[in-house]
């Protein structure tokens, strides 16, 4: 007999109820949360996890990832194109005392990709590097952004222009720069640093090849009006007010389920997929029979 | 001897194997989902088939809308669709962390199998495996060191870098050089 893999029916629903109370809510605040390019521009352009830390971006999802119940989260590292969280005494990994020395927090690292990708227009692969309940001190994530999604969204209107200008000059001078944009030579000078660290120019402030094709191709994507609409935290009353909503109907699902009584089935009667599986021939068949038997019934009636 | 189940929800339901030719699929019915001790079983009329967490290869998100989820055992498949699409979803995150991974490849691991294969131009062997031929010429170099590679075939000790499958399908062409 197949040993069991869960220890009671009560932890497994209380669980199951917690995690559904999860989803709904970060399905809710998903839907609610979508950020104006400008703000993910301030917060790609973070430097430092601090720089990072403090943007409203940031402080807005931190405070919905606690709403949710998926605990505190940390911005502990920014590069380019990949961006880590940890979460100390993470809630989801305590749901699964039973697992030891494996990756637990599943739900976190698809709320992750899906804020990125929807909320933030960021196309991503994240994942869980590290986790409580492989022993280590706390969970860490980390989202993989993918370039193309990162340069079409880091570099705004005047950073294309400079782009431009960059080309038809051959090589960067900030007061030339600023002359021509209409710009101060300090905000030229905090511009052309962001296209260095995105390796737009080199260190002699000419086009790289990746500036070159920048030029040429990426930022013709961006041609048309940038959305603008406000950001979520202009309404975050809305949205954690949405999120108290969908986790008690949630609930009030789970409490449903919880109340079902136990059944007992004659093991007999029950066919394993995988062992019938194994035996192929005589699963395709069995499968065929049901198929041509219920074909049967629906030509009879 | 009973088995102990619990109703979770009512669902819709979809068995796929993948051994036959061509690949069985019961059309879309519907059913009922329970929790028990060892996984998950569904009741369809009076018949319980059962999805022990223990065979579980995957779980994977066929469609966001309506939400699909694929329960992969294998040679079968088992595709569950519901109302209640946060349900479907903690259900999925729920059991991942008791899913059995998969092996991974490694790129050593597909240079021998390439390389058993009859691959043995640099050239070939970098696009094949998306390196460059500096790397393939250190994986050979690598293998011949490690003893994994013997007079140009492979040696029973290349046998831990390949995946089972792999191993098998090798042995039945005869390639190791034992």
């Amino acid at each position: 007999m197949t040993e069991n893999t869960f220890s009671s029916f009560a932890k497994t629903l209380a669980t199951l109820q917690k995690l559904t109370r999860i989803e709904a809510g970060i399905s809710h605040a998903v839907e609610s949360s979508k950020v104006p390019p400008v703000e993910t521009r301030k917060f790609l352009r973070a430097e430092t996890p601090e720089q990072a830390a403090n943007t409203p971006l940031f402080q807005f999802f931190r405070r919905v990832f606690r709403d949710i119940g998926l605990g505190d989260m940390e911005i502990i590292d920014v590069e380019r194109f990949k961006h880590t969280y940890r979460i100390r005494d993470n809630p989801v990994a305590r749901m699964y005392p039973e697992i030891q020395g494996k990756k637990t927090c599943y739900v976190t690292t698809d709320a992750l990709a899906q804020v990125y990708a929807k909320d933030l227009q960021i196309v991503n692969t994240s994942e869980e590097v590290e986790c409580i309940n492989e022993g280590k001190e706390a969970c860490v994530f980390e989202v993989n952004l993918q370039p193309l999604s990162v340069y079409q969204m880091v570099l705004d209107r005047t950073d294309r222009s400079l782009v431009e200008e960059i080309s038809r000059r051959g090589a960067a001078d900030t007061r030339v720069l600023a002359e021509a944009l209409s710009l101060e030579e300090e905000d030229v000078e905090y511009r052309l640093d962001i296209l260095s660290r995105y390796h737009i120019i080199d260190e002699g402030g000419r086009l790289t090849r990746l500036g070159t094709t920048y030029s040429k191709y990426v930022s013709g994507l961006l041609i048309g009006k940038e959305e603008d609409f406000p950001p979520p935290w202009e309404h975050i009353s809305d949205v954690t007010a949405s999120i108290a909503g969908v986790a008690s109907f949630a609930e009030a699902f789970s409490e449903t389920v919880e109340s079902t009584p136990i059944w007992e089935v004659d093991e007999r009667e029950i066919i394993n997929l995988s062992e019938e599986a194994k035996k192929s021939k005589g699963f395709a068949e069995l499968l065929s029979k049901y198929i041509n038997k219920e074909k049967s019934e629906e030509e009879e009636e | 001897m009973k088995l102990q189940t619990q109703k979770l929800d009512d669902i819709r339901f979809k068995v796929n194997h993948s051994l036959s030719a061509p690949p069985v699929a019961l059309q879309w019915k519907a059913g009922e989902l329970f929790l028990t001790l060892r996984g998950l079983v569904i009741k369809d009329e009076d018949r319980w088939y059962e999805i022990a967490v223990k065979d579980l290869v995957s779980i994977t998100v066929l469609e966001e809308e309506p939400k699909k989820i694929a329960l992969c055992l294998g040679e079968t498949d088992v595709i569950i669709t519901g109302d209640n699409a946060e349900f479907l979803d903690a259900l999925r995150h729920f059991l991942l962390p008791y899913v059995r991974k998969e092996e991974t490849s490694t790129v050593m691991g597909d240079f021998l199998k390439l390389w058993a294969l009859g691959l043995h131009d640099t050239w070939g062997l970098a696009n094949v495996l998306g390196v460059g031929e500096e790397v393939v010429q250190a994986l050979l170099e690598d293998a011949e060191a490690r003893g994994l590679i013997r007079d140009g075939r492979l040696t029973g000790l290349a046998r831990e870098h390949l995946l089972e499958k792999d191993q098998r399908l090798l042995e039945d062409m005869g390639v190791f050089h034992d």
